[in-house]
């Protein structure tokens, strides 16, 4: 049997801004297991980064977790006071922010960055073990161990980003989410980080989420994929099964707006519209106004899901023909 | 439709003005670093940035012609200097048959550059002004540049270019602000500022690498569209699947210098520079099939910075295939047919 090392259970984070409440995550459930590469993957305001900070716990105000479970390695992590929720952080679960390679201390050597760290957690008991375990780091994410005397200026934007991600991995966590890890770096560096995450994570078994809005790349590197629309995962099956058979309209167009530059020259479909605006999702499924199979139903009640398999299912009327049918 | 992308520089000079609508010839743009006086008297000679080092190329009438790279290769450097933002090092520009590398930028609104010529500019969160309307926006242009003579005649251009760029209905967006639009209806805006002007030629700097993807299709459509009406683009990108999407043809650069050119579809699908090579086999492919399977050329390294290029063939000590001969000397470009070359020592017999 499969263990997961996270389980998300219909979470709801909401924002209560000034002006309204932002329901970006509405009602999701993912799961990751030992050793997997899960993608999430989403346009900008489809709530996939506040999902992923909610399993951090690290919602920013005026956002605030409103229901739901979230458990890590067996951990109800909701439940936890702040003080036990620290501990977890790095250890169980890290994370790579977005653009985090920029938010390396300029004035102190990235090697001190880790070794800090370590102390922190009390990984290590004194600065010469934490230089030996910074040495290995860098060793496992591909940079010259010498290197933990740079600074980050001394560097290039691929390496600072591979300081970041052995960063992460400092206290051997069982989950590392990288939220759009190489977002900004260039085509070949992004190749080759990719490359290097991929390794690690089956060269030690880690389970790696990957939060990002770019569908190549999650062609490239995925096990698994969820597909987020408007605060909810409309679609996740394995990653073959996402490209070749998509089903959810929404995952469908956006597979058919994406040009490649191998195969026949096709031409692209955008999808009409845009994304809602999360403070008046719309009612119904919250993909119906954009949808050219749109049903009158679709307007009227949200769809359930298609299966109860949480790792295979596409939350769409047209997968449930009976019910649609019925309240025409 | 286009014919070939490679010409030559004998040949590219004695282009007549009825064949292409931009030419540039040896075109140089170098930046002084700066430095304290006391490090210029003791390093003596100053120390540039070669951004843009020695490259030449034709744009045809009504083609989108492509410049791709990574960052620091140069590409925008270029998009710059033919827009007028910067101005040339050395080199030559045509266009429409006029030496423009002569004029001061300053004058450029006076013989009616500025408006035939815009840019469309990547950040469509940036570029547009939070205390503006839309209307005022895209109005701007035309009243700089003296083309409307009230501002009734500037609204009811600008209500017409909204409803070109599917902004409808245009009153609606008008009397808006940026931030009430979405990042793809700003970017609209973005290309109705360039395109209420009827320009001629646009340089379109990574129009879509900030918009989502299921709405990036429809802004690429949109510059065909006024391709269609006679527009000419210069296409600056990082991204060659877009590239191939709209592009007719392309040339790749490398830290200042172009290393391949030719129909896009052939550079992209038969790249024949290493440099090309790596760069068409690191773009992921949204087909995990294929992904799993296919083979990537890696270079060592990174992109060195353009103060001090390498001798010879840029790109040889990161090249999994240089010689001797690449460090030392520059390659020539080589023709390789059907309007394909490639400057590469790997191709030429010396």
């Amino acid at each position: 049997m499969k263990t997961s090392v996270l389980e998300v259970e219909d979470l709801y984070v909401h924002y209560f801004t000034d002006t309204g409440v932002v329901r970006a995550v509405d009602g999701a459930s993912l799961e990751v297991d030992r050793g997997e590469l899960v993608a999430l993957v989403g346009e900008s305001g489809s709530g996939k980064t506040t999902l992923a900070y909610a399993i951090m716990r690290l919602v920013p105000p005026p956002g605030r977790i409103v229901k739901g479970r979230i458990i890590l390695g067996g951990i109800e992590v909701l439940e936890l006071p702040e003080e036990d929720i620290r501990k977890l952080r790095w250890k169980k679960v890290s994370m790579i922010f977005q653009g985090a390679m920029n938010s390396l201390n300029p004035v102190m050597r990235v090697g001190d960055q880790i070794v800090e760290v370590l102390l922190y957690h009390e990984a290590i008991d004194d600065i010469e073990e934490g230089r030996k375990r910074a040495r290995e780091l860098f060793r496992l994410v591909g940079l010259d161990p010498e290197r933990i005397d740079s600074y980050p200026h001394e560097l290039s934007g691929g390496q600072k980003q591979r300081v970041v991600i052995a960063m992460a991995l400092a206290l051997n966590p069982d989950l590392v989410i990288a939220d759009e890890p190489t977002t900004g770096l260039d085509v070949t560096t992004q190749a080759k980080i990719m490359d290097t995450i991929r390794e690690i994570q089956r060269e030690i078994g880690i389970s790696v989420l990957l939060i990002t809005h770019d569908l190549p790349l999650v062609a490239e590197v995925a096990d698994r994929v969820y597909v987020m629309y408007a605060g909810k995962i409309v679609e996740t099956s394995d990653v073959e099964k996402i490209f070749y058979k998509p089903r959810h309209p929404y995952t469908r167009g956006l597979i058919g707006a994406v040009p490649s530059h191998i195969g026949p020259k096709k031409k692209l479909v955008a999808l009409p519209g845009e994304p809602p605006d999360l403070r008046y999702p719309p009612p119904g499924c919250r993909f119906h106004p954009r949808c050219s199979l749109a049903m009158p139903i679709c307007r009227e009640k949200e769809p359930p899901l298609s299966s109860r398999d949480p790792r295979d299912y596409v939350s769409c009327w047209l997968y449930r023909p009976r019910e649609a049918g019925e309240n025409d | 439709m286009y014919r070939a992308g490679y010409i030559g520089l004998e040949r590219l000079e004695r282009m007549t003005k009825e064949e292409y609508l931009v030419k540039v010839e040896n075109l140089y743009k170098w930046f002084p670093v700066r430095r304290s006086i006391i490090e210029a008297i003791i390093k003596g000679e100053k120390i540039y940035v070669k951004a843009v080092d020695g490259i030449s190329f034709a744009i045809r009438r009504g083609e989108i012609f492509v410049l791709a790279g990574e960052s620091g290769s140069g590409k925008t450097t270029t998009g710059k200097v033919l827009v007028g933002l910067e101005e040339p090092t050395r080199g030559r520009i045509f266009y429409d048959g006029m030496d423009i590398s002569r004029i001061k930028l300053s004058d450029w609104k006076k013989i009616g550059l500025r408006r035939k010529i815009q840019m469309i500019f990547q950040d469509p969160y940036e570029g547009l002004n939070p205390r503006q309307k839309i209307v005022d926006i895209i109005a701007e242009p035309l009243i700089v540049n003296r083309v409307v003579s009230s501002k009734r005649e500037a609204e009811e251009k600008v209500l017409k270019i909204l409803e070109e760029v599917k902004l409808t209905p245009p009153e609606e967006f008008a009397y808006r602000y940026p931030h009430q639009l979405s990042g793809g209806q700003r970017q609209r805006v973005s290309v109705a500022r360039a395109m209420v002007l009827e320009p001629e030629f646009v340089v379109a700097d990574e129009p879509v690498s900030m918009v989502d993807a299921s709405i990036r299709a429809s802004i690429l459509d949109l510059l065909i569209y006024f391709r269609e009406k006679g527009v000419t683009y210069l296409y600056i990108t990082h991204d060659l699947a877009t590239a191939r999407y709209v592009g007719d043809n392309i040339a790749i650069m490398y830290l200042g210098k172009i290393v391949e050119r030719g129909p896009v579809e052939k550079v992209v699908s038969e790249p024949q520079h290493p440099y090309t090579r790596a760069l068409v086999s690191s773009i992921p492919v949204p087909d995990p099939k294929y992904a799993k399977e296919k083979k990537r050329l890696e270079l060592r390294g990174e992109i060195p910075t353009a103060v001090n290029p390498p001798r010879g063939c840029r790109l040889h000590p990161r090249c999994p295939f240089a010689m001797d001969i690449c460090s030392k000397s520059e390659p020539p470009e080589v023709d390789i047919g059907g309007g394909h070359s490639v400057s590469c020592w790997l191709y030429s017999r010396s």
